[in-house]
């Protein structure tokens, strides 16, 4: 078990988060005839309510055990652990954000976020509708709620991602890169978002990044794998004042660190 | 002096987010500020203006068919051969005549929603109504007034109208018989095909028993079923009812397992982490996924089924616009024999064409979606 009491994680008294843990999960797939191993033996541990970046190479297998946390796929070997439970199959307690919004393009904002109420047969709840009207508000999409995603920039489908994802009150919400393919204004923009979100909703959030600074930015904590099969190389505090500055010496040191064991 | 300095003095300056007010309050009230400026408004309406009436074509028009009337009645038939009918189609043309009137007068008037659309109707199709007063012009003068094409393999359009009419009940019969047909062996066709496709597309079993069956049974011309089929079906009608949904069930089948398949699989990811059921992905998430290809099917399916209606008519069922076309020409009733190839070309056109609207309404959330 790392040691990762970060003050942020421990001042928010009431979390709604879950607690993570994956215990030596191996994760192999079958390419060209021969197995690719991708994941070896990850043993990892993230307590309620902390956020957590993932960085390493690329192709490194990051997203891979995103996947595994989601519950979208299983390990050939060793355990996933959502607050003490093994982790079987999808849930809606698990929310995941794409790099793509994979908002489905034949319904409006509001029935894309309303999505999880809907596929659990309480779209007509009350209380349902005022939290889905509410996540519109919160990621201010108020003026487009009847807009279909076509018609969305690629950072208000992301935010409408979001807020899908927030939708079910997730203890846990997974960012797969999800700020990879938005220009820098509206990434740094929806960094901040994302800081609010987590804060306001109490989630534990795990994200993988390919961008050092980002991940600074975001995470109480930051893990460094190693090139695949991706094994954990570093586990990293970052301990700094939010909201945080890139200039800050801390912040600096701590990029220099992370990026030398990327180079390795 | 340019635009912009004229614009902007006149605007009150709402700009940029100086922390204290809601920047979304702030978007809103500069978005109303450029909504209501007169000069944005009148520019956006000179350059998105909607297609409206040209007179002159209105006039064009309405005025050829008139000129159609006119030769009809007063310019003196040829005495080469009897002339049927001038006084029906005097009758049908004077009426075109009065509705593309009544039309171009009420396109006067562009302020209100009847004369807006009927200023947009004639913008559209004038130039057609002109070139069809030219069209039934010449074939008046070429058959009836100056006898140079005679029938029975030219009839003049007043005795292709009068034929058709004398026959109405035989020929209103037969369209019945034909849309009853098409429309039934059609929808078993399509929902057939939506089933075998989508259980293909979505059990990998399904998928590797039905995949040999669809690739050799599609291919095969429906026609060459025929002689077992009218012998396994007693029905004559039944049997064209499935020859009809075979030939739709093949296109359908295959483009909605092929749109199924390409549905792109992080939908099912994020829809799972949601908590959606398998039954939700199939049928709120596959199938809609699927459409634009399924309306590929559908429209390829139309056209094949028209084809195989008409020919299974002309060959085993005694009834249907098939049927109707090739018993007139056995009794060289040409006239009448055109008059049904023209309710034909209606009737198949106006399918496809609402086919076609169908779908640009049911798929306007596709972007960039292509009009056919």
């Amino acid at each position: 078990m790392v040691t990762t009491t970060t003050t942020q994680a421990t001042r928010r008294v009431a979390s709604a988060g879950g607690a993570i843990d994956t215990v030596g999960v191996t994760q192999a797939f079958w390419a060209h005839h021969t197995p690719l191993p991708v994941l070896d033996e990850v043993t990892l541990s993230v307590p309620a309510g902390q956020f957590v970046s993932l960085v390493g190479p690329s192709g490194c297998g990051k997203s891979t055990l995103l996947r595994l946390i989601a519950g979208l796929d299983r390990p050939v070997a060793g355990h996933v652990y959502a607050d003490g439970h093994e982790v079987t199959g999808p849930d809606p307690s698990r929310g995941i954000v794409f790099q793509d919004p994979t908002l489905l393009p034949w319904l409006s904002v509001e029935k894309n976020i309303g999505l999880g109420p809907q596929v659990q047969g309480r779209r007509d709840d009350p209380f349902v509708v005022e939290r889905v009207n509410a996540m519109i508000d919160l990621v201010g999409l108020g003026s487009f709620r009847d807009a279909l995603p076509a018609q969305l920039s690629g950072g208000m489908a992301q935010r409408a991602a979001l807020a899908r994802a927030l939708v079910n009150r997730p203890q846990i919400l997974l960012f797969d890169e999800p700020l990879g393919k938005l220009d820098a204004l509206t990434r740094a923009t929806l960094q901040t978002e994302i800081v609010r979100l987590w804060r306001d909703q109490g989630f534990t959030g795990v994200m993988v990044t390919h961008d050092v600074e980002e991940a600074l930015l975001l995470s109480d904590r930051v893990i460094v794998f190693s090139a695949r099969p991706a094994r954990v190389l570093a586990d990293i505090c970052v301990d700094l004042e939010r909201p945080r500055a890139q200039d800050a010496a801390g912040f600096r040191e701590l990029r220099r660190e992370i990026l030398a064991l990327l180079r390795q | 002096m340019t635009a912009q300095t004229q614009l902007q003095p006149a605007r009150p300056r709402l700009l940029e987010h100086d922390g204290s007010a809601d920047p979304a309050a702030i978007t809103d009230a500069r978005d109303k500020v450029l909504r209501d400026d007169p000069q944005v408004l009148s520019e956006l309406a000179r350059r998105y203006r909607p297609r409206t009436v040209n007179h002159w074509l209105a006039a064009a028009a309405a005025g050829l068919w008139a000129f159609d009337v006119f030769v009809v009645l007063a310019v003196p038939d040829t005495s080469s051969f009897v002339v049927k009918g001038q006084t029906p189609v005097a009758i049908v043309a004077t009426l075109i005549t009065a509705v593309l009137g009544v039309i171009w007068a009420a396109s006067a008037s562009p302020a209100s929603a009847l004369g807006a659309r009927a200023s947009h109707w004639l913008g559209t199709w004038a130039p057609w109504w002109v070139a069809l007063a030219l069209f039934f012009l010449n074939w008046e003068l070429a058959t009836a007034k100056a006898g140079a094409l005679r029938p029975p393999y030219f009839p003049p359009p007043g005795q292709l109208l009068t034929e058709a009419w004398n026959d109405r009940v035989l020929l209103l019969q037969s369209i019945g018989n034909s849309i009853i047909l098409l429309v039934i062996g059609f929808t078993v066709g399509a929902i057939t095909g939506l089933a075998t496709g989508l259980w293909m597309g979505w059990s990998k079993r399904a998928g590797y028993w039905l995949n040999p069956i669809v690739k050799y049974i599609g291919p095969v011309p429906t026609l060459a079923w025929i002689p077992i089929v009218f012998i396994a079906f007693k029905n004559s009608s039944a049997a064209a009812i499935f020859l009809v949904a075979l030939t739709v069930w093949f296109p359908i089948t295959v483009l909605t397992n092929a749109g199924i398949r390409s549905v792109p699989k992080s939908y099912f990811d994020v829809c799972q982490t949601l908590g959606a059921s398998g039954r939700f992905l199939i049928f709120k998430v596959s199938l809609p996924a699927a459409l634009p290809s399924i309306f590929t099917g559908l429209f390829m399916a139309l056209p094949t089924a028209f084809v195989t209606l008409t020919i299974a008519e002309t060959l085993g069922v005694n009834s249907g616009l098939g049927w109707y076309i090739n018993w007139k020409k056995g009794w060289s009733a040409y006239p009448a024999m055109y008059a049904a190839i023209a309710v034909m070309v209606v009737l198949c056109g106006s399918l496809l064409s609402l086919l076609l609207s169908i779908r640009t309404h049911v798929l306007a959330w596709q972007k960039d979606l292509t009009r056919w």
